[in-house]
């Protein structure tokens, strides 16, 4: 008989963190979102029950340290407690996010998990039937930073056991997207003779490389715009002559885009329509929140964004795909329009003119510390980024050229 | 840039016509209402600018698709054509220039320099309707919209700003409480708050699992602690509960080692013993019963051999005992002789009291009783009666008389009482004889009354005196009579006592009645008498005469009664004679027999007879004391043959009755024939007994020898030793079997070495008892500290499960995440306001710092102009001072004090300077659309001449429907007449 082992490999679950950019959601939804990263866990916790896997192997981030809640942690336990039940084994590592010097509550878990408590790298063996199995290597944050390079820490201990497993929550050197924690370089993992890479810090699902398997399972629940698409984790089938990998999406809700255009749209009831049409159309078995960005070439649906009618339309079609289950919940968007400020505007000795020049040369920053710099408001607004800022400039001309010329 | 044709292919109403502009003169374009000069002003815009589809749309011709034209501008010296088609090259411009070239829209944006519709229509759209909405506006706000339009020629620069700022405030204040973002930021505060206070409370998460953990420790240390002890107080309950069995142990144990271990003993040999001696046990006692009896009988064989009376004695006494019967017969009769003599004794005696004289029995056996004796007394007895008969009757007759003549002599005294003297009644017959027959005797009646008293209480007292001298004289004699009858010399003295007593007893009486007899015996006087009297004196007189008959009578029947008495007295002294003859006779007897001296004669024949009865009885008792003496003789001998016998028996009673020694003897000789008979009984009982002794000694032999093997073989001497070795056997053996079984009982409570360590040392009660408290002390307060812990860990359970359930952190976190969300979009759009109104501000000022001189100058040039010359300057606004004018005189005018007027002309001059400033940089066309709508004549025709100043320096195209304006104009003006008449 071949020797195989099944695992699941998740990572960044955290637990309980809150949903990013949802400015307002209804009570229900609001719940369903605040427990997606739970459900997330208790569809991972079924996944690895249903699958019959050897064990789970969870590569930091579980839970985040800042906003740090119980529930979380005591969930967390209860799952074990689960998989405890179903003789399923948990190694787990802490990332940056749940480094051990930063957890206020240590509940304790139940002895089907193995923690990997050092910042060294560590191995334990897993032995299934009293025959050593595999051997998972790993190590966890005890700050919130680790900056060196750990792939060298690596090394396999018991060539004569089947299956060698690196945990690794870190990122690629290269990676300038995230925080770079605990770099590596691809070359560096291939180097060590691992019959799996598992990985985690990055939340976008990524196989880095197949052979063998260095793999980003990305987070399992969205949290934010941009972790949009499904999320789950990966079923893992070892064998010696190969790997068998399976994407299993375990989100609770997944975060959707849709792009709309809407100039053949005469008013904001064509408007809803082609917007209801739209989410029906891409309804999914989950509940999605969606983010809308709706483009036009007619200036006209600038002038429904800022009477609010947009706003009312979104309103209008959130509480229209309001339902218990599956819901679809718009929770951002954004109006494009092809008609910017006209360019040659800023050649006329008009006032439009002048002013859109004086514009280009004002810095925003300063003119909004009454905002930023307000005690209230600074310990709850991060300050604006570039990005943002030139956001807000352009905004504030097309909203002056908008309103100084209007009839 | 000069219009000069336009050429519509189709707008609006306008479908292929053209229409010519003037180049320095102002184009008047007229028409009435609705006859297409705004389409017109539209259509020039349209190919300038162009238009969004919708506002494109609208145009559609009704006859034709197309929407569009040509404008046909001149600029300098060049001259190109600008052709609009809606729906064609997408709205886009395309420009013929005169040589020959196509321009695309870009170019045609770098001729307008950066003006668009917007900014155009801002600049230089002017109508009616912006003079009417000023005067609607605020005065404070006018100055400002003034400023505005002055300015910037964008006339809701104000409201613009102002909107922002509205916007702004509604979203944000730095300090403010109401706008949307404070209120979300102070929600996000509260929620801040929470999250901090649930973040310490779940920081005490772990305090409680530490405390979970010690708690569940020390919960365990009690239980482990209470295990053991439970244990240990099991075992000293078991210890206790075993103790005796424990002490018994220990008992046995000591017992068997007193007892030697090894004992020499036969098998089963007390049984054997005992079967062995219980054969020989009713032998033994069989001989034991025979030797017993042998040796009573020979006691009692003994015994009764003493007893036994020598034969000579019993002889003797058999003797004796014949004796008896006579002698019991003879006591009888002694006895009752005794009792004969007895009774006539008792006789003799009574009736020798009954005589009561003195004389004793000799006497009375000496006495000659004859039959003469008796007559004699007899005789005396009789004669002595018959004169005491006669005396008695004499004594009778004498008291009849002497009664008889007392009672006359009472009379005769009482009649002398009432008798008067003679003299009296011879004076009464007198008086009677005189007078009348009236006679009162008065006080002399009352003096013989007392007389006669008196002479009836002497007579009476004589009569007393006669009386005690005649008692006591007898007395006297009967003094004597006795004193000599009886010898008492005593009484014969005192009866002449008596008798010399009596008489003077009667001497002093008789005294006594003659001294009161002279007190009595007065006279009395006679008196004279009244008729009454006289009848009363005839009375007394008859009456006295009557009882001096009666006196007369008793004094005769007095001396009867002497006579009587005398006769008495002879009678007496015959009695008294005869009674002396008596006494001596009875004297003479009296000599003979003394005795009778103390009998009266009446009773000597009674005594004669009892004493004729004594002697008799006094003869019989002599006779019986002889008989009553011989027989006691004879018993006086059986007596003396009786004591003989107890001599010889020695024994020693007294004498006293006889009957007893009898009744002894006849008991001793019983006795003796008992023992004797009893003696051979025995003798016959103890030879059979002799046989059957040895008849049981040859029994037991054989059992003997088996016992005396068995001693052999116990080592022992006798059977007690035998015993004592064998209990002992017995003993060891069934110490040994309890010792066993309480081990084996023990066991079952105790493990071996415990047991072992037990038995080695046995515990005591009290110590049991009061490890048992000491454990039952511990025991209770772990107990109590389980029950503490036990609750405390259930307590903190409770608040970990409490905390485990609660949601509230997660919830609060995820709304914090979203207000924050919510916040920086607001704040996003407040940072877009902010930051156009300060663009709008800075912008304000660097093209205030531009254009401002350049279009006051040219304000106050068409303020001038359009006033008349009535306003010299304009002056723009300073830090503290508004708008303000200048009239001719040199008065300067705030804004807001404008008259209406003044105020519209203002507005135009500045609308107009700063179109023309824009216009002059841009050198685009300057259309106005009936903006003097309600200008008066003289304003309008200012106003005409003004523009056509202007028009001399760029295109100026009016349209109007004002009929007098291009009448004003038509001279030095352009004027395209609608409704295809050319004016021109």
């Amino acid at each position: 008989m071949t020797k195989e082992i099944t695992f699941l490999h998740a990572a960044d679950l955290h637990l309980d963190s809150p949903f990013k950019g949802l400015a307002s959601a209804p009570e229900d939804i609001f719940k369903d979102i605040r427990k997606s990263t739970f459900t997330a866990l208790d569809k991972l916790v079924k996944a690895a029950i249903q699958n019959q896997v050897d064990f789970v192997l969870l590569v930091g981030d579980l839970f985040d340290n800042e906003q740090q809640s119980l529930q979380a942690q005591i969930r967390l336990k209860r799952a074990f407690e689960m998989l405890q039940q179903h003789g399923i084994t948990v190694f787990l590592s802490y990332g940056n996010h749940d480094h051990l010097n930063g957890n206020a509550h240590s509940v304790p878990y139940p002895n089907n998990v193995i923690e990997f408590k050092e910042e060294a790298v560590t191995s334990y063996t897993y032995i299934k039937q009293s025959e050593p199995l595999a051997v998972i290597y790993g190590f966890s944050y005890q700050e919130r930073v680790v900056q060196n390079n750990k792939t060298s820490e690596y090394k396999i201990a018991d060539l004569s056991i089947p299956f060698h497993i690196g945990m690794l929550h870190g990122s690629v050197q290269s990676n300038t997207d995230h925080d770079t924690y605990a770099p590596f370089k691809i070359s560096d993992l291939t180097g060590v003779d691992m019959d799996y890479w598992a990985l985690g810090h990055i939340h976008r699902r990524q196989v880095l490389k197949q052979d063998p398997p260095i793999i980003y399972p990305g987070n399992t629940q969205g949290r934010h715009r941009k972790e949009a698409g499904e999320k789950g984790c990966y079923l893992v089938r070892l064998t010696k002559e190969k790997v068998e990998l399976e994407f299993l999406p375990l989100q609770a809700i997944k975060i959707s885009h849709f792009s709309l255009d809407l100039t053949s749209c005469p008013s904001v009831f064509e408007m809803e329509r082609e917007i209801l049409n739209t989410l029906e159309e891409h309804k999914d078995a989950t509940s999605q929140l969606a983010e809308l960005t709706l483009a036009s070439k007619d200036d006209r649906i600038k002038e429904w964004e800022r009477s609010g009618e947009v706003e009312e339309v979104i309103t209008l079609v959130n509480e229209t795909l309001t339902q218990p289950k599956n819901w679809v919940y718009i929770f951002q968007y954004q109006v494009q329009t092809e008609i910017d400020i006209d360019e040659s505007l800023y050649q006329g000795h008009h006032f439009i003119g002048e002013m859109l020049r004086e514009a280009n040369k004002l810095s925003v920053q300063p003119l909004l510390t009454n905002l930023y710099q307000q005690r209230q408001a600074r310990k709850f607004l991060q300050p604006l980024t570039m990005e943002e800022e030139r956001e807000i400039t352009a905004a504030a001309k097309e909203l002056l050229v908008h309103e100084l010329l209007k009839e | 840039m000069i219009i000069q044709r336009a050429t519509i292919f189709g707008f609006g109403k306008w479908v292929n016509e053209t229409f010519d502009f003037s180049e320095h003169q102002v184009t008047y374009v007229y028409g009435e209402n609705e006859s297409g000069k705004s389409t017109l002003h539209a259509f020039l815009l349209f190919i300038l600018f162009g238009f969004p589809p919708k506002q494109s749309e609208f145009y559609r011709p009704k006859t034709t698709g197309q929407i569009g034209g040509r404008l046909t501008i001149s600029q300098g010296e060049k001259t190109y054509m600008i052709e609009r088609l809606y729906k064609r090259r997408n709205g886009e411009a395309l420009i013929y220039t005169a040589d020959g070239e196509q321009k695309g829209e870009a170019w045609l944006k770098e001729q307008l320099k950066g003006m668009t519709l917007a900014t155009y229509q801002s600049v230089f759209s002017f109508s009616a309707k912006d003079l009417l909405k000023i005067t609607e506006m605020q005065a404070d706000d006018l100055g400002e919209v003034i400023l505005g339009v002055g300015l910037t020629g964008a006339k809701n620069l104000y409201a613009v700003e102002k909107q922002l700022e509205q916007q702004l405030g509604a979203l944000f204040k730095p300090s403010g409480k109401k706008p949307l973002m404070n209120q979300r930021l102070n929600k996000l505060q509260d929620i801040q708050a929470q999250v901090n206070d649930w973040k310490r409370l779940e920081v005490t998460y772990q305090e409680k699992q530490v405390q979970v953990k010690r708690l569940e420790q020390a919960i365990e240390h009690i239980k482990k602690n209470l295990q053991e002890l439970h244990e240990q107080r099991l075992y000293v309950d078991k210890q206790k509960h075993v103790l005796p069995s424990i002490q018994a142990y220990h008992t046995v144990e000591k017992q068997l080692e007193q007892i030697p271990k090894e004992i020499n003993f036969p098998e089963a040999g007390i049984e054997r013993w005992e079967r062995l001696k219980e054969k020989l046990l009713p032998l033994k006692s069989e001989i034991a019963v025979l030797q017993a009896n042998q040796t009573r009988y020979q006691s009692e064989i003994q015994r009764l051999t003493e007893a036994l009376l020598p034969a000579d004695l019993y002889h003797e006494g058999k003797l004796v005992m014949e004796e008896k019967p006579r002698y019991d017969q003879l006591t009888e009769q002694a006895e009752a002789i005794l009792q004969s003599l007895h009774k006539q004794e008792q006789q003799f005696v009574h009736t020798c009291n009954e005589l009561q004289l003195p004389i004793d029995r000799s006497e009375i056996d000496q006495l000659q009783l004859s039959v003469f004796t008796e007559k004699n007394w007899k005789k005396i007895k009789e004669d002595l009666d018959q004169l005491d008969v006669k005396q008695l009757q004499l004594q009778l007759d004498k008291k009849q008389q002497s009664k008889q003549r007392n009672k006359l002599i009472e009379e005769k005294q009482e009649i002398q009482e009432r008798i008067t003297s003679e003299q009296q009644l011879h004076v009464w017959k007198q008086q009677l004889q005189q007078s009348a027959p009236i006679f009162v005797p008065s006080s002399d009646e009352q003096q013989s009354t007392h007389q006669s008293n008196w002479k009836k209480q002497q007579q009476r007292k004589r009569k007393q005196a006669r009386l005690i001298f005649s008692v006591l004289i007898i007395a006297a004699m009967l003094l004597a009579g006795m004193g000599i009858g009886m010898d008492y010399t005593a009484l014969l003295l005192v009866a002449p006592l008596v008798a010399i007593g009596a008489v003077f007893q009667w001497k002093w009486q008789e005294q006594s009645i003659k001294e009161m007899d002279s007190l009595f015996m007065q006279p009395t006087n006679g008196s004279y008498l009244s008729d009454t009297e006289r009848e009363r004196v005839e009375q007394l007189v008859e009456q006295q005469l009557q009882l001096r008959t009666r006196l007369g009578a008793i004094n005769e029947q007095l001396k009867q009664i002497d006579v009587q008495a005398l006769k008495w007295e002879e009678q007496q002294l015959q009695l008294m004679d005869q009674m002396r003859r008596m006494d001596e006779r009875m004297f003479a007897e009296q000599a003979a027999y003394p005795f009778l001296t103390h009998v009266a004669p009446t009773y000597w024949p009674d005594v004669f007879h009892s004493l004729k009865q004594l002697q008799y009885i006094y003869r019989r008792m002599k006779e019986d004391e002889e008989t009553y003496a011989t027989w006691m003789q004879q018993l006086a001998n059986i007596r003396s043959k009786i004591n003989t016998f107890a001599q010889h028996a020695k024994w020693e009673w007294s004498e006293q009755t006889v009957q007893l020694p009898f009744h002894s003897i006849e008991k001793l000789l019983k006795k003796h024939e008992a023992t004797a008979n009893q003696c051979s009984y025995y003798q016959t009982q103890l030879a059979e007994s002799e046989l059957a002794l040895h008849q049981v000694n040859q029994q037991m032999k054989p059992l003997t020898m088996e016992m005396n093997q068995l001693l052999k073989t116990a080592h022992v001497g006798d059977e007690e030793a035998f015993y004592e070795k064998g209990n002992q056997k017995q003993l060891q053996q069934s110490l040994l079997e309890k010792r066993a079984a309480l081990a084996s009982q023990l066991a079952l409570f105790f493990p071996k070495d415990m047991l072992d360590a037990m038995l080695g040392k046995s515990p005591r009660l009290l110590d049991l008892e009061q490890q048992q408290e000491k454990l039952n002390q511990t025991i209770t307060q772990l107990e109590k500290d389980l029950d503490t812990h036990q609750q405390m860990l259930a307590t903190v359970h409770a608040e970990i499960d409490g905390m485990e359930k609660r949601e509230a952190y997660s919830v609060l976190v995820h709304q914090k995440e979203m207000e924050q969300a919510a916040l920086r979009q607001q704040a996003n759009q407040w940072a877009t306001l902010k930051t156009a109104k300060e663009i709008l501000l800075q912008a304000k000022r660097s093209y205030q710092n531009k254009y401002l001189h350049k279009v006051m100058e040219r304000t106050t040039l068409y303020f001038r102009e359009l006033t008349d010359e009535t306003y010299q300057y304009v002056y723009p606004p300073t830090a503290d001072q508004p708008f303000t004018v200048e009239a001719d005189d040199g008065t300067r005018f705030n804004v807001k004090e404008l008259s209406k007027g003044t105020m519209d002309q203002l507005y135009v001059a500045l609308r107009l300077a700063v179109s023309v400033c824009i216009s002059e940089e841009h050198a685009l066309p300057f259309m106005m659309d009936d903006a003097f709508v309600h200008f008066d004549s003289i304003r309008t025709k200012r106003l005409t001449s003004l523009l056509e100043r202007i028009a001399q320096r760029q295109q100026v195209i009016v349209f109007t429907c004002k009929q007098d304006l291009v009448t004003l104009a038509e001279k030095r003006s352009f004027v395209q007449m609608l409704n295809s008449i050319r004016i021109h």
